[in-house]
């Protein structure tokens, strides 16, 4: 049973489809995120305060999505309106 | 034509990010691999390789020995590459066992037992550290200009006014909510440790006003030395400009988001390798 490997580009991080077919007829195809590097744990029990330099290093292309998330997240734990530097 | 390719292993794509934002190198290098941007299956023989993310699953460690062959001249790009990066922390025991008993329910890739610099692995030409390596850097890797000056560290960099008349008592900069312009960070009760921290990023976060958090890594003077010297060299530079006790500024250093980047080069010389020499690094 041949299976079918197609890495994808142009995306950030890994991933791949695979395809199953046999007697060229398609069994299955999945779509497999390979990468993982574990920040929903990592990230558990680091102080509030940092999280605005961590969490940029998700993803280096929306990394400001990231860390605007972050800075305002933090702001709302400490019921802080954003410093008019963030803003 | 020369030509380049940038292998992405467990990493964020901002090294590829910034690389793009250099556009000076499109004239004269052709880019031939890059997931991220050109769909291409596999490295093809290439002139210089640029190797970006850390090696953290058995993909990675099989994709960059296979490309290593095919480059006449390989560069570690980024924190990532080189020590691990942000990944690292990861590797904390507590964390650790949470991957563990994730890792077999949900079917994840297989992890290696701990995340490895990419120098542990093949043989590095040059060292590029940066938490992203800046464009201008990139281009002196690429291009090796006679006339690309740095300064020695981001202190030197930075041209903020260190002032006699403020000590602060506490580490209180991010309560003050705002930064005074031209003063330095560490007067205004920031932890910033530009002053131990590689030069040649132009101190792009201190001179708007966020303190450094070293992810160039160490400067020429201990980038052979053992961790210890950094740290000390950080402590006795607050003790000079501040009246912050030493345990406070101690705990600070050794907080996450500072271990993401300190001791980024000589933690690994626990492992029994020399350390990387200062001429290889950029």
């Amino acid at each position: 049973m041949p299976t079918l490997i197609f890495p994808l580009s142009r995306i950030e991080g890994h991933a791949q489809v695979v395809i199953e077919v046999q007697g060229g007829e398609v069994i299955s195809a999945h779509f497999q995120a390979i990468e993982f590097r574990g920040f929903e744990y990592f990230v558990q029990g680091a102080p509030a305060e940092q999280m605005p330099v961590i969490v940029p290093r998700i993803c280096g292309v929306c990394s400001t999505a990231h860390h605007v998330a972050a800075v305002k997240t933090r702001d709302f734990c400490h019921r802080h309106t954003t410093a008019p530097m963030i803003q | 034509m020369r030509q380049f390719a940038v292998l992405q292993l467990s990493g964020c794509a901002g090294c590829e990010v910034s690389l793009l934002n250099a556009e000076a190198w499109v004239d004269r290098y052709k880019l031939v691999y890059m997931p991220l941007v050109i769909s291409a299956y596999d490295v093809p023989e290439v002139d210089v390789l640029l190797v970006s993310g850390g090696v953290r699953t058995d993909e990675d460690l099989y994709n960059l020995r296979r490309a290593a062959r095919r480059a006449r001249q390989l560069v570690a790009v980024g924190t990532c590459a080189i020590s691990g990066g942000v990944a690292n922390l990861g590797d904390r025991d507590e964390v650790r066992e949470l991957f563990l008993a994730e890792a077999e329910r949900r079917h994840l890739p297989r992890l290696l037992p701990r995340i490895r610099p990419v120098d542990a692995v093949v043989t590095v030409d040059r060292y590029l550290p940066g938490c992203p390596p800046t464009p201008e850097l990139f281009m002196a890797v690429l291009f090796t200009p006679t006339d690309f000056k740095v300064g020695k560290t981001v202190c030197r960099e930075c041209g903020r006014k260190k002032r006699r008349d403020m000590r602060p008592t506490h580490l209180i900069g991010f309560e003050q909510g705002e930064v005074l312009p031209d003063v330095c960070l560490i007067n205004q009760g920031y932890l910033c440790v530009g002053s131990s921290t590689r030069g040649g990023c132009r101190a792009l976060c201190t001179r708007p006003g966020h303190p450094c958090v070293g992810c160039r890594g160490p400067s020429d003077t201990f980038i052979d030395k053992l961790s210890s010297e950094w740290f000390t060299s950080i402590q006795r530079v607050f003790a000079a400009m501040t009246d912050i006790p030493a345990e406070e500024i101690e705990t600070a250093l050794r907080s996450p988001q500072l271990a993401l980047f300190l001791f980024q080069f000589s933690d690994y010389a626990g492992t029994g390798r020399p350390p990387r020499p200062k001429e290889k690094v950029l």
